[in-house]
C-alpha cells in the first residue's frame, strides 16, 4: 500500500471495549483526511494513536516508510492542534509558537515564528498573551504553533468546534488556504459533515470503531459503502423492504415496487432497508400505483423548497422534499419516486443499535480519556 | 435594602471589636499608651536574644518550606501521575498529619525519637549503647518536626493543581518535541507555579506560627512565638507587646510578599480539558507501591507510638525495646478523678461553644460580605480573615492585652481569668475558617436560585431558611468541622490565656509530662486524636457535597 502516511490495521482497547477495530487508511502527501464520525466512534482515538498519545494494541502508523509506532510522540515530529488549543497560558504566543524551535539559534527561531504567524494572519502578536486573544486567534495561534516546526504530518482535533458558527466558516476557508499553501499532508477530525467536505479532500466514516468508507465527498454522496455512511451523509429515511430481483426494485411491504439499486449483491425475496434521499421521493396524487399514503407531521420551509416529514400507515417516518405550497401539517398525502431524483438503495437488513448501547460506548471512551 | 444597613453596620461593629480593636490596642500599648513613646522598642532592639528570636523565626520558616516542599511535592506527583496497589488508601493517609492538632504531632515525635523514644530506645539496646543516641531538641528537631507535618500542604496543593492540569498541555508540548524533561520544566512546574505559591505562603506562615515544636523541642534556642509566652510568663508585659508587634509584622509583610509576587505571576490556566491518564508503572510497580507503603508507615510511626504508649501503665517500661504491659489503666485514670475530667469538659464545651459563634458571626459576615461587596464588604472580609494571617500568639495576647482592663466605655471588660476568654479566643481564631467556608458556599450559589424563590412569593425570612441555609448546610458544616478541629486542640493560645479551672486538654498534656504520666499524657493525646479524626471525617463530608 503506497501512500506517505499510513494508518495500517490499527487496534486499540480501552478495557474490553474495542474504540478501534482494525482501521487501515492512507494520505499522499499533501493530503488532507476527515476522519468523520458521530461521537464515541473512535475517531479520536484514530487520531491519538497517530500522534503518538495512545498506544495501539496491534497495527502500525508508517510516515514516509518509517515505522513510527513505537516512537513517543516528541519523536514523531507530528504538529497537532488541540480541540481547546491547549496554549500554554503562562507564555506569549510568541513564545508559544517558537516552543517546537528549541535547538534553533535565536534569530532563526525569531524568523521562523515571524513566518508562521503571517501566515495564520497573526504578524506582529508576539508579544501577546495568549489569554488576551479571542477564540479565533487563539485558533491560529494553535495551527501556527503546530506548523512552526515543520512537522511531517498535521493533526487536527475538532478544530473548528470551539468557534461560533459565523466565525467557524471563516476560519474554515482560512485554514484550507493555509495547509494548501504549505502543502502538509494533514488528518483532521471533526463529527461535522459540511467540515469534512469542505476541507477534506477525503472522508473517511468511522462508526464503532471500524472504517466504514473513505472516499472523496462525491464518493461517499452518490455511492456509500455501508447503510451507516449512506444515512450518516446528508439526510435520508429508512424504509423496511424487500429485495425483490424480478421487478429490479424494492418491494414495500403490503404496498408496490419502487426502482431502487442493490448496494450489494441481494438474494431475492431478502430483507432489506431502502435509503432513500428526500429529492428521491415525491409527493404524488393516489391514482399512481406506486404510490403509498402518509400523514404530514412536519414541514420545513427551505427557501425555493420545503421538507415535508410525513408518518407511514404502516411504521417510520419519510422526509421528502417538494413545493413550499405542496401540502399542510396534518394532510394526508401520498409518496412515490421522483422521476429525476437519485435512485435509492437497498442495504441487507441491520438489526437497530439500540441508542443506550451507542450513549454507553460514548461515555466509556469519554471517561477513559478523562482517567 | 436600606433595612439592612443597621444589622449591617453592627454586624461591622462587633467583629472590629473581637478582632481589630485588640490588635490596635496592643499596637497602642507597645507604644506606651496613653504616655507615647518608643522606649521599648529601644529595648527591644538592645537585646541580641531578641534579634535571635526574630531570626530564628525567619530562617526556621524559610527552611521549613524549601524542606516540606522536597517531601510534598514528589511525594504528589508520585501520588497523582502514577498507579500503583494501594494508592488512593496511602494518598489519604499521608495527608493525615494536617488533620492533627500540632501538640499532638510533637508529642508522637517525642514518644517515637526523644531521648526516652521508642526509636532511640531500639537503636540503645540494639547497639547497647550506654546513652540514647541521639537528643531531640534545637533547630534540627523543630525542622524535622515541621517538615513532618507541613509537607501536606505542599502535597495537597500539588496534587490538586496536577489534577487540574489539562492533559493536553503536556500532550501539546511532546508533539512539538519536547521530552519529559523539558515539558516538567517549561510547561508543568510554571503550571504549578499558582498551586506552589499557595502552599509556600500557607507553610511559612504556619511554620512563623508555630509554637508547639519550638516550646516542647526548642530547649534555649527561642524563635518569635515561644520568646513572647516566655517574656509573657515573666511578667514582662511590655516587651512581650513589642513583640507581639513586631511578629505580627513578620507576618503581614510576608504575607504581602508572597501575595506580591503571586500577583505579577497570576496565570488564568483556563482548564477545560482533561488530566493526564495516570501512568501505570510496570516494571517499576512493585519496587514503588514498595516505597509508597513504606513511607506511610513511617509518616504513621509516630501516632501508633502515641497509641501504644498510651497503652503502657505507669513504671512498667523501662529498659526493654517493647513495652512488657498494656492495659486500660491511663484511660480509666481519665475519667477517674474530677481533675482529670475537668480539661475534657473544658476543651468541648469550649470548642463548641466557639465553633457555634464562629459559625453565626462567620456567615453573617460571609453573607454580608458577598452580598454587599463595596468597601464595606471588603472590610468585613480582611476582618474575618485577618485572624488567619497572625499567628494565634499574637492574637491570644492581643486579647489579654485588651481584656484585663476593666473600661466598659471604651468597650474593655476583664475577662481574663474569667471562662469566657478561651471560648472567644478560639472563636477569633475560627472565624477564618467557618467566614471562608460559608464565603464560598455563598459564591457558588446560583443568585437565580434567590430570584425563583423570590418570584415565587416567598419573603426574606423564608427564602433564607428554605433556600440560602439548606444550600449552604454542607459549607457550614465543613467550616464548623475546621473550626472545632482547631479549638479542640488548640495549645498556642490557650497557654496564654488558660486559669487552672479552665485548662483545656492540651495544658493537661503538658502539665501530666511534667509529673511523669507519660501514659496519661498519651491517652489524652488519643483522644484528641480521635476528636479530631471525628471532625475532619465530617468536614470531608460537607467538602465533598460543596463541591459535588
Amino acid at each position: 500500500m503506497p501512500g506517505y502516511l499510513r494508518l495500517e490495521a490499527l487496534e486499540k482497547k480501552f478495557g474490553d471495549l474495542a474504540v478501534t477495530r482494525g482501521v487501515s487508511l492512507s494520505a499522499e502527501k499533501g493530503e488532507i483526511v476527515a476522519l468523520l464520525g458521530p461521537s464515541g466512534s473512535g475517531k479520536t482515538t484514530v487520531l491519538r494513536l497517530v500522534a503518538g498519545f495512545e498506544n495501539p494494541d496491534a497495527g502500525r502508523v508508517v510516515v514516509e516508510g518509517e515505522d513510527v509506532t513505537g516512537l513517543p510522540p516528541e519523536r514523531r515530529r507530528f504538529g497537532m492542534v488541540f480541540q481547546h488549543y491547549a496554549l500554554f497560558p503562562h507564555m506569549s504566543v510568541g513564545e508559544n509558537v517558537a516552543f517546537g524551535l528549541a535547538g534553533a539559534d535565536r534569530g532563526a527561531s525569531a524568523a521562523r515564528v515571524a513566518e508562521v504567524l503571517g501566515l495564520t494572519g497573526l504578524s506582529g502578536f508576539e508579544p501577546r498573551r495568549v489569554t488576551e486573544l479571542s477564540g479565533g486567534q487563539q485558533q491560529r495561534v494553535a495551527v501556527a504553533r503546530a506548523l512552526a516546526p515543520s512537522p511531517r504530518v498535521l493533526l487536527l482535533d475538532e478544530p473548528l468546534s470551539n468557534l461560533d458558527p459565523t466565525l467557524r466558516e471563516k476560519t474554515r476557508r482560512e485554514l484550507r488556504r493555509a495547509i494548501r499553501k504549505i502543502g502538509i499532508t494533514t488528518l483532521f477530525v471533526t463529527h461535522e459533515q459540511e467540515e469534512a467536505f469542505e476541507l477534506g479532500d477525503r472522508v473517511a466514516v468511522l462508526c464503532d470503531g471500524r472504517l466504514e468508507q473513505i472516499g472523496t465527498p462525491e464518493e461517499l454522496f452518490e455511492r456509500p459503502a455501508t447503510r451507516f455512511v449512506a444515512t450518516f451523509i446528508g439526510r435520508s429515511s429508512v424504509v423496511p423492504v424487500r429485495w425483490d430481483e424480478k421487478a429490479g426494485g424494492a418491494r414495500i411491504p403490503g404496498g408496490p415496487v419502487w426502482p431502487a439499486r442493490a448496494a450489494v449483491a441481494l438474494a431475492d425475496g431478502a430483507d432489506g432497508d431502502l435509503v432513500a434521499r428526500p429529492e428521491s421521493m415525491a409527493l404524488a396524487a393516489a391514482s399512481f400505483d406506486d404510490a403509498i399514503p402518509a400523514t404530514v407531521v412536519e414541514r420545513r420551509f427551505a427557501g425555493r423548497f420545503a421538507y415535508y416529514v410525513l408518518a407511514r400507515e404502516a411504521d417510520g417516518e419519510l422526509e421528502v422534499l417538494a413545493e413550499p405550497d405542496a401540502a399542510r401539517e396534518g394532510d394526508r398525502v401520498h409518496v412515490r419516486p421522483s422521476a429525476d431524483g437519485p435512485i435509492p438503495l437497498v442495504f441487507p437488513r441491520e438489526p437497530r443499535v439500540p441508542t443506550s448501547t451507542l450513549l454507553q460506548r460514548e461515555s466509556i471512551v469519554v471517561k477513559r480519556r478523562r482517567r | 435594602m436600606r433595612r439592612r444597613g443597621i444589622p449591617f453596620v453592627l454586624l461591622l461593629l462587633a467583629l472590629f471589636w473581637l478582632v481589630g480593636y485588640p490588635l490596635l490596642l496592643t499596637l497602642a500599648e507597645s507604644l506606651g499608651a496613653p504616655h507615647w513613646t518608643l522606649a521599648h522598642y529601644a529595648e527591644f532592639a538592645r537585646r541580641p536574644a531578641e534579634w535571635g528570636a526574630l531570626w530564628a523565626s525567619l530562617w526556621i520558616s524559610i527552611a521549613t518550606v524549601v524542606l516540606s516542599a522536597a517531601v510534598g511535592v514528589p511525594l504528589a506527583f508520585l501520588f497523582e501521575r502514577t498507579d500503583f496497589p494501594g494508592r488512593r488508601a496511602l494518598g489519604t493517609l499521608v495527608a493525615l498529619p494536617v488533620a492533627l492538632p500540632p501538640l499532638i504531632g510533637v508529642l508522637a515525635f517525642l514518644f517515637l525519637y526523644g531521648e526516652s523514644g521508642f526509636a532511640s530506645r531500639a537503636v540503645q539496646s540494639a547497639f547497647h549503647l550506654e546513652h540514647p543516641p541521639w537528643r531531640l531538641t534545637g533547630p534540627g528537631a523543630i525542622l524535622f518536626v515541621h517538615a513532618y507535618s507541613m509537607y501536606v500542604y505542599f502535597y495537597l496543593f500539588t496534587r490538586a493543581g496536577l489534577a487540574r492540569l489539562d492533559g493536553a498541555y503536556l500532550e501539546a508540548a511532546a508533539s512539538l518535541g519536547a521530552g519529559p524533561g523539558r515539558t516538567m520544566r517549561t510547561v508543568t512546574l510554571p503550571l504549578l507555579r499558582p498551586a506552589l505559591g499557595g502552599a509556600a505562603l500557607l507553610t511559612f506562615m504556619t511554620s512563623l506560627s508555630s509554637f508547639s515544636a519550638p516550646y516542647v523541642f526548642g530547649g534555649s534556642f527561642r524563635v518569635m512565638t515561644t520568646q513572647i509566652v516566655a517574656s509573657k510568663l515573666n511578667g514582662d508585659t511590655s516587651l512581650a507587646l513589642v513583640e507581639t508587634v513586631t511578629l505580627a509584622a513578620l507576618g503581614f509583610a510576608g504575607l504581602a510578599l508572597l501575595r506580591r509576587s503571586e500577583r505579577s505571576r497570576t496565570v488564568a490556566g483556563a482548564v477545560r480539558g482533561a488530566a493526564p491518564r495516570r501512568r501505570t508503572l510496570r516494571g517499576g510497580r512493585l519496587p514503588v507501591a514498595g516505597a509508597g507503603w513504606l513511607l506511610a508507615v513511617l509518616l504513621l510511626l509516630p501516632h501508633a507510638t502515641l497509641v501504644l504508649v498510651s497503652f503502657v501503665p505507669r513504671n512498667t517500661w523501662t529498659t526493654e525495646a517493647l513495652p512488657p504491659v498494656l492495659r486500660l489503666e491511663n484511660y480509666a485514670a481519665l475519667v477517674a478523678t474530677p481533675e482529670r475530667l475537668r480539661p475534657i469538659v473544658n476543651s468541648l464545651w469550649m470548642a463548641s461553644a466557639a465553633t457555634a459563634g464562629g459559625v453565626l458571626l462567620g456567615f453573617a459576615a460571609a453573607y454580608g460580605a458577598v452580598r454587599r461587596r463595596g468597601r464595606l464588604g471588603a472590610a468585613l472580609e480582611t476582618l474575618v480573615a485577618s485572624p488567619w494571617a497572625l499567628p494565634g500568639t499574637v492574637f491570644a495576647i492581643a486579647l489579654a492585652a485588651a481584656f484585663s482592663v476593666h473600661a466598659p466605655w471604651a468597650g474593655r471588660f476583664v475577662l481574663v481569668g474569667t471562662a469566657a476568654i478561651l471560648p472567644l479566643a478560639y472563636l477569633v481564631r475560627s472565624l477564618p475558617l467557618t467566614g471562608r467556608a460559608a464565603a464560598a458556599g455563598l459564591r457558588q450559589m446560583d443568585p437565580a436560585l434567590e430570584e425563583a424563590a423570590a418570584s415565587l412569593g416567598a419573603g426574606a425570612s423564608r427564602r433564607f431558611r428554605r433556600v440560602v441555609l439548606p444550600h449552604l448546610r454542607p459549607a457550614l458544616a465543613a467550616g464548623a468541622s475546621l473550626a472545632f478541629l482547631a479549638a479542640v486542640g488548640d495549645f498556642v493560645v490557650s497557654i496564654v490565656l488558660y486559669t487552672y479551672e479552665t485548662r483545656p486538654i492540651s495544658i493537661e498534656i503538658l502539665s501530666e509530662l511534667r509529673i511523669q504520666e507519660v501514659g496519661v499524657a498519651a491517652a489524652y493525646g488519643v483522644l484528641l486524636t480521635v476528636l479530631s479524626a471525628l471532625a475532619f471525617v465530617i468536614w470531608g463530608r460537607g467538602t465533598e457535597r460543596v463541591s459535588g
